[in-house]
């Protein structure tokens, strides 16, 4: 009996030595992004929570979809949110001389927007969702102009 | 069974074990084996990790004692660095601190021989030779260090609390870097030091932190950390950028969006020069730390540059110790933080909040929170 209930001790600590996740309560979210019916690949995903909670994050993949991350963990908290989309096209980045970049003597151009800036920030972007506590898998962000 | 026959049984066994015997002597010896060798294996990692936390210590006492002299703390990064106004300040807070660290002939060589180069010089007798106190040997140094820098590593970095800043290049106003934004305001205990507009430049480093700025107490302020010095040739996010991103003041959270599992996404671009690369660079990248995000978190900058000196950014602290990083505070001890240290909600506008990881950074934050034991 005594023996039995050191494995289930032992058995006990490995695995609350093996949970590295900070954050628990997620539940799973993923969806799809469109800007004017077609599908936005690479673009970054900051779900803002509207009360206290955490921001759950995601990039696009092919096709648009995305599965949101909440720092470690996978999913998001159930709750309502405000979604930012951004994608930032990468250019012929500047020089990488140090005597260039460190003087600020580099012309690297302005970084360009792929989507209208209002998607960009928690403060002027018109989407929203609710994410229930059961998790939500068809999280549509239609991005018009 | 009487005594007189166990006896009996002992005297006929006399010269032999039983099997259960035996298999107990073989059980008790496996379980010692089993509790024994993990430890082992750790030992040397445990005495890398000692010596990583030794070195911390020096280098807060360095601090402490560069404090007792001029009053105030090194700056991040700070002058007089040539004749150029816009490489003022380039020099890391370390590089004025040096005596404090037995090296007192780097620092005489500095001082004798003018400050007429930039902090990346490679050929620069003070700025060359490895100094083992700066580097942490649990983190292998980079293999692929820039080839442009003769500099040695450094494992150890400043800390700018919670400031971001706005880039004004990355907004896409304007492609001239105009000012450097950690200037003057900087929540963490270092900044970069700047002197005034007006002339004289680069001639005296104005150090700006004193103890007394210390107002959320030395033992609830971080000092330093130690970062990774990235292997440019991998995508991992200990010690590498990644670029461009726009708005990380107001919603540092987007930066986790980054990588997956510890690697930057395939298609983001990468800063071809990794954190402490050049010791004694003080630029952001190669000498500060954001607490933003958790320890081994990914860092990202705004400019559109795969060089992020003077760019503005979240900058995370990284190690190879496992599940987190050995930080010295302002009151010099040095503490273990674990990867799941509390970081609030990830900073994100107008709900913002760091946690615990963000106290710690901030010399005048008020906040209430403070590493438990």
């Amino acid at each position: 009996m005594l023996r039995r209930s050191m494995l289930g001790l032992i058995g006990l600590a490995l695995l609350v030595g093996c949970n590295s996740e900070s954050v628990t309560g997620t539940v799973p979210a993923s969806g799809k992004v469109t800007y004017k019916g077609a599908a936005v690949e690479g673009a970054i995903i900051t779900f803002v929570p509207e009360g206290s909670g955490r921001p759950a994050t995601a990039t696009t993949a092919a096709g648009g979809v995305f599965s949101l991350t909440t720092v470690d963990a996978s999913g998001a908290m159930p709750g309502k949110y405000k979604v930012t989309v951004d994608k930032v096209e990468y250019g012929a980045g500047g020089s990488s001389s140090m005597e260039a970049a460190s003087t600020g003597n580099t012309d690297e151009g302005k970084v360009k927007r792929a989507l209208p800036a209002k998607y960009a920030e928690a403060a002027s972007t018109p989407l929203t969702t609710e994410v229930p506590s059961g998790g939500k898998k068809d999280i549509d962000l239609a991005l018009v102009d | 069974m009487t005594k007189k026959n166990r006896v009996k049984l002992f005297a006929s066994n006399k010269f032999g074990f039983t099997l259960v015997e035996l298999l107990v002597v073989i059980a008790i010896i496996g379980i010692l084996v089993g509790l024994l060798l993990p430890a082992v294996q750790a030992a040397r990692e445990a005495a890398r990790r000692m010596q990583c936390t030794n070195n911390q210590k020096q280098l807060v006492l360095a601090m402490h004692n560069f404090h007792d002299t001029f009053r105030k703390f090194p700056p991040l990064r700070g002058g007089p660095i040539g004749g150029d106004q816009n490489r003022c300040g380039d020099k890391f807070g370390l590089v004025f601190a040096l005596p404090y660290i037995e090296q007192g002939p780097r620092s005489n060589l500095i001082t004798s021989t003018g400050t007429t180069v930039v902090a990346w010089n490679n050929v620069y007798t003070p700025f060359l030779g490895e100094m083992s106190v700066l580097l942490c040997p649990s983190s292998p140094l980079a293999a692929n260090n820039p080839v442009t820098s003769n500099q040695p590593q450094r494992s150890y970095h400043l800390s700018m609390g919670t400031t971001v800043g706005t880039n004004v290049s990355a907004a896409g106003t304007s492609a001239t870097i105009t000012d450097n934004n950690y200037f003057g305001r900087v929540n963490g205990l270092f900044g970069y030091d700047k002197p005034g507009a007006t002339a004289p430049l680069c001639v005296t480093p104005e150090l700006k932190k004193n103890m007394g700025s210390i107002t959320d107490g030395t033992s609830n302020t971080v000092a330093l950390s130690e970062k990774v010095t990235g292997d440019r040739g991998s995508r991992s996010v200990l010690g590498l950028a990644t670029y461009p991103m726009t708005n990380l003041d107001a919603n540092a959270a987007q930066c986790l969006a980054t990588a997956t599992n510890g690697l930057y996404n395939p298609g983001r671009l990468l800063s071809d020069w990794n954190m402490g690369g050049i010791w004694a660079f003080g630029h952001p990248n190669w000498a500060g730390f954001s607490t933003i995000l958790p320890p081994n978190s990914p860092s990202c900058y705004e400019r559109n540059n795969n060089n992020p000196s003077n760019a503005v950014g979240v900058f995370s602290v990284s190690s190879r110790h496992t599940g987190g990083v050995v930080i010295g505070m302002a009151d010099g001890s040095i503490r273990f933080i674990a990867q799941s240290i509390d970081c609030g909600n990830y900073g994100l506008a107008p709900n913002r909040n760091y946690g615990v990881w963000g106290a710690l950074g901030t010399i005048a934050g008020g906040e209430v929170n403070s590493l438990g034991d």
